[in-house]
């Protein structure tokens, strides 16, 4: 495993992620499947449950954006489906290999998650590298916890969510 | 008695003298005249002759005939005043000089006891006869009061009135005349007593006549009495009418007076009103031609709006392309802040390389710090340049708000201009109008005033009729007057 | 010219101005849009890449405690380096390179707010001007103090 401190070599194909005018970047082998958001419905998981759907913009407390694409994250328990405005394969020059930064450590001290791994530098534009996996995992654990304080005080709650909304 | 029968008369004269007077009254008192004055004369001869013979003393015979000279004098005057009809005065003038010739001769001859006293009876007589009672009352008084003085005084003072001692001749004289003289009077008297009788029969024939005549008139009145009666009614009816009429026509001529006065007023007012329309229309003439000009004015200053309206909108456009270009000036100075903005980094970045280098920069950091300076400067330039440029483009902003407000100013004020010489326009017609009306009411007027004084004049001759007739009518009040009264009269007369 | 221990960098922030050594700048460059970083706070609005390196942008504005405002054209970033730190410090405007007499430093005022006071090594006049000298490592200090 290479030291997120140190610069290295993406291998593999990687995954142009768009928020809104927003690229991000992330490692296709952390995509299950990839389809329109249209196709989600009615779709059941592997347990036979709904289909979990999270806005990415939402998770990453984004300007909200329109989205048309799901990415299916297979987790140990369950497949979340994180929506984004388009994926596409991005096109790496194949004489440069992609060398992907490792965050500044002012940023790293300062971000709750490690849900960037870091940045690759693209024509003069740092583009972050997103760790998908741990995004779905982090949702699917807040989805739980929401769940749970729901369920433990379901009046006031909702309440609050309703005002939070 | 002769004082009572002197004034029965006295008064049967006077009752002649309504009808036939005059003529016996004044012949007889010219016969006593003449026989006084007759008389006189005998008695000058009587004592001429009686002095002759030595009977008589001078003085005496002197003294009686300077008496009997004044009765002729008297008796002369008297019949110049009775020629004169002034009977009443003669009469007293001749009772009071005989007496007083009387006196004067008893004096002289006799005194008080004289037998001359009895002449005094003469003139009495005389008075008696021709004179009123009043004068008769009055000369016998002074006749009687004389006497009685002269009695006294002969008495009294015998020393200062001394009396002629009367001789026998005289006496005789006296006796004479004084029968002489009543023996005339007398004659006289019977005389005018049968002139006086003849008269009275004359008198009472006429009278018989008379009342034969009116006997035959009063038969004949009787007749017209009726006629009378409804001549004066219709007199007085015919009075009261032209009376009537007579005030009517005042009346008339008055209120003919008033029209005429309230016609001429009528006319003054008009000629007034014809002055008025006059100055009117005089006022609505200049009107017009101040109005001509003034209309000139407007137009000139609508085509001088209009001139600057234009050269507005040139200025507008100009300035607009003055902002355009000064905002071109803004984006070229934007470049050169920008130019220099960059110039400043790469001066200060050479500057900070320069530090780094150490003891190597120190050369390249000067180059460093004077590319900086220029930056600098150049950047203070742009900044200057900016703000005049900045300043420019307010100004010109407020000179194209300023050129858009004049340009609408400038669309009012021509409006309005063209407002003003539209109501130029109405003004116009209207003077004209006015001018019109005041030539109109001056011609209505001039009109109005010629029929006034037409009326004026129709009015005065009204009146000149209306007088005549009130004269005319009044006449004829006077004529149903005199009818009426002559009516009465003869109404009266008929009756009486 | 001048000593390297003795160049300064004389920016402003807000109405103040601050000097930090020529050693820790690397360059100044005009602002630009820096790329947000998700979950980072809002004195940290971004990434930047400046000749290959990627530095994290930090108001200063917020860092010494003003209120931030939007870039205007005299906005700058500082590029500043110390240790394995690359931080592109947003200024209100980059002065000039001045020489500093140290010497002359004063007493930081008592009045300072302590979101400054504790970046600032002292003040020293310059021409009419205060000059607050700031300490690289004290900043670096309050910035990981902060976020």
């Amino acid at each position: 495993m290479m030291s997120a401190t140190e610069p290295h070599i993406l291998a593999g194909n990687i995954l142009r992620i768009w928020l809104g005018p927003q690229i991000f970047l992330a490692n296709h082998t952390h995509v299950a499947q990839l389809l329109p958001v249209a196709h989600l419905r009615d779709m059941p998981d592997e347990r036979g449950q709904p289909m979990q759907q999270i806005g990415l913009a939402d998770l990453l407390q984004h300007a909200p954006v329109p989205t048309h694409h799901a990415l299916l994250i297979a987790t140990r328990r369950r497949t979340v489906a994180l929506l984004v405005t388009a994926v596409d394969l991005w096109a790496q020059p194949s004489d440069v290999a992609p060398v992907i930064q490792p965050l500044p450590p002012v940023l790293r001290h300062a971000l709750t998650h490690a849900w960037i791994t870091g940045i690759l530098i693209a024509d003069g534009q740092p583009l972050q590298l997103l760790n998908l996996r741990q995004i779905a995992q982090d949702a699917l654990k807040q989805a739980a916890q929401g769940e749970r304080e729901q369920r433990g005080q379901p009046i006031n709650r909702s309440d609050d969510l309703v005002s939070r909304n | 008695m002769d004082v009572l029968r002197g004034e029965s008369r006295n008064a049967y004269t006077e009752n002649l003298s309504a009808s036939e007077t005059g003529y016996d009254r004044t012949t007889l008192f010219n016969l006593i005249l003449a026989t006084t004055a007759g008389g006189a004369g005998v008695a000058i001869l009587s004592l001429l002759l009686l002095m002759i013979t030595g009977l008589i003393a001078p003085s005496t015979a002197i003294g009686i005939m300077a008496s009997a000279t004044v009765s002729i004098i008297s008796s002369g005057i008297c019949y110049a005043l009775g020629r004169q009809g002034r009977i009443e005065w003669a009469v007293q003038l001749y009772g009071i000089a005989l007496v007083f010739v009387v006196f004067s001769a008893m004096f002289l001859y006799g005194g008080a006891l004289s037998p001359l006293v009895v002449a005094s009876a003469i003139p009495l007589t005389v008075v008696g006869l021709l004179a009123t009672r009043r004068t008769v009352w009055v000369i016998g008084s002074i006749i009687v009061g004389t006497y009685l003085a002269l009695a006294i005084l002969q008495n009294v003072y015998p020393a200062q009135i001394p009396v002629q001692p009367l001789s026998s001749g005289a006496e005789w004289f006296t006796l004479m005349v004084v029968a002489i003289s009543v023996g005339i009077i007398g004659l006289v008297t019977s005389s005018v007593q049968a002139s006086l009788h003849a008269a009275l029969q004359e008198s009472q024939d006429r009278a018989e006549k008379i009342f034969t005549d009116t006997e035959r008139l009063l038969e004949k009145s009787m007749q017209q009495i009726e006629l009378g009666s409804e001549l004066s009614a219709a007199a007085a009816e015919l009075q009261a009418t032209s009376q009537q009429q007579a005030s009517g026509s005042t009346e008339q001529a008055s209120a003919v007076s008033q029209v005429t006065t309230t016609v001429e007023e009528l006319g003054t007012t008009a000629r007034q009103i014809a002055q008025s329309a006059d100055h009117v229309a005089q006022a609505a003439q200049q009107t017009l031609e101040y109005l001509s000009d003034g209309q000139q004015a407007v137009d000139e200053s609508i085509q001088a709006m209009e001139r600057i309206r234009v050269r507005m909108q040139d200025i507008s456009v100009r300035v607009l392309g003055l902002g355009e270009r000064s905002q071109q000036i803004g984006e070229i100075i934007d470049l050169i802040d920008d130019i220099s903005d960059e110039t400043h980094l790469l001066a200060l970045n050479a500057a900070i390389e320069a530090a780094g280098a150490g003891e190597h920069g120190r050369r390249f950091s000067v180059v460093a710090a004077e590319v900086k300076n220029l930056a600098n400067r150049t950047l203070q330039a742009a900044k200057e340049v900016k703000d005049v440029i900045a300043e420019i483009r307010q100004a010109t902003n407020a000179a194209v708000l300023a050129a858009e407000e004049g340009g609408k100013e400038v669309e009012k004020g021509s409006e309005l201009t063209y407002r003003a010489g539209q109501v130029m326009d109405t003004i116009l017609m209207m003077a004209e109008r006015t001018a019109q009306s005041g030539a109109e009411i001056g011609m209505a007027t001039a009109q109005q005033q010629s029929a006034s004084e037409q009326v004026v004049e129709a009015m005065r001759e009204i009146a000149e009729v209306a007088r005549q007739t009130a004269a005319g009518a009044r006449q004829m009040a006077d004529s149903a007057a005199m009818l009426s009264a002559i009516a009465d009269r003869l109404h009266g007369v008929a009756q009486g | 010219m001048f000593d390297q221990a003795e160049a300064y960098l004389l920016f402003r922030v807000a109405d103040e101005q601050y000097a930090l050594p020529s050693g820790s700048v690397h360059e100044i460059v005009r602002w630009r849009a820096a790329v947000p970083v998700p979950g980072t706070p809002t004195m940290l609005p971004g990434i930047l890449v400046q000749r290959g390196v990627v530095y994290t942008v930090v108001d200063t504005r917020l860092l010494f405690g003003f209120a931030t405002t939007a870039p205007e054209r005299a906005t700058r970033y500082v590029l500043f380096h110390e240790d394995e730190h690359r931080l592109a410090l947003l200024v209100d405007t980059v002065l000039d390179l001045i020489a500093l007499d140290l010497t002359l430093s004063e007493a930081i005022p008592a009045t300072l707010p302590v979101a400054r006071a504790r970046l600032l090594r002292g003040v020293v006049r310059h021409t009419d001007l205060l000059v607050a000298l700031i300490e690289p490592p004290e900043l670096l200090a309050a910035l990981y103090a902060e976020v």
